[in-house]
């Protein structure tokens, strides 16, 4: 089977530049432009089911291609961002001036944002929602999630460098599952340039 | 000033980020080096830092070649 995630659209606090794990903006009208025209690439007969977690920009986002597509829609917790704490809200920008390496910590499976979540436990949620996806589905599945998260399952899991992991808003990550295995397909890709209907 | 900015560009990808070195010239497009924004947002940072200018969130976007984020920089600090 095929499972496809995508990174949600652009919330107001995205457009600024800063964190954004456990806090739960609506959409700015710049994600929900982007996902009105993401939708146009899934058709319905095509996918078993697309999720998104219960955040407000991922059931946004879910929602709008679903308007087009009309696909079984599911809500799993799974899917949440990573809780960051009191990362939450701060300029990623002022972070890094603050200290360099955040980035690389936040990659890291031990390292906990104060008052956050490890890695390790954002990883393990966010793989327990794939083992659900992969028992339910043999066809294809779409999930909307999160870029720190996502992040950290294609690079623990799916062998994707630091640098590479990070999705971009409307963009997919496109994995096999053959059996208990998972590849990855493609990484970071325009939803245009790809005919998702025919993995 | 451009061609130093370029080359500490393709120093940094090339050592930190393990970016083939074949690959990185100054027409070279970010995402097609496979790079992401959070690694574009830590490039700009380490720009801020190494040259003592400023390089706004958002200057180094990865459908930019190297040249042009370099070119973007040099228009911004020169406002």
């Amino acid at each position: 089977m095929k499972i496809v995630i995508v990174r949600h659209g652009e919330t107001p606090q995205n457009l600024k530049g800063v964190f954004q794990g456990q806090s739960d903006p609506d959409l700015h009208q710049v994600g929900i432009e982007r996902f009105k025209e993401v939708g146009q690439f899934f058709m319905a007969d095509a996918w078993d089911a697309i999720y998104s977690s219960h955040y407000k920009r991922s059931v946004a986002s879910a929602d709008l291609i679903n308007a087009h597509a009309k696909i079984k829609r599911v809500i799993s917790t799974d899917f949440a961002e990573r809780h960051l704490g009191a990362l939450d809200g701060v300029s990623k920008a002022m972070q890094l001036k603050a200290d360099p390496t955040v980035l690389d910590k936040l990659m890291t499976l031990d390292f906990t944002p104060p008052q956050g979540e490890s890695g390790y436990s954002a990883l393990e949620r966010f793989s327990r929602g794939i083992e659900v996806v992969k028992a339910e589905h043999a066809g294809r599945a779409l999930i909307v999630s999160h870029g720190g998260v996502v992040a950290l399952f294609a690079h623990f899991v799916l062998g994707v460098p630091r640098s590479s992991a990070f999705l971009e808003h409307g963009h997919a990550l496109i994995m096999e599952v053959s059996g208990t295995a998972m590849s990855l397909v493609r990484m970071n890709v325009r939803p245009v340039s790809v005919d998702f209907n025919q993995l | 000033m451009k061609d130093k900015l370029i080359e500490a560009i393709t120093l940094m990808l090339k050592d930190k980020y393990q970016v083939p070195a074949q690959q990185l010239h100054a027409d070279a497009v970010y995402e097609e080096l496979s790079l992401d924004s959070l690694t574009l947002l830590e490039v700009s940072m380490a720009l801020e830092k190494g040259f003592d200018i400023q390089v706004p969130d958002g200057t180094i976007l990865p459908e930019h070649t190297i040249a042009k984020s370099v070119d973007s920089i040099l228009l911004s600090n020169a406002a």
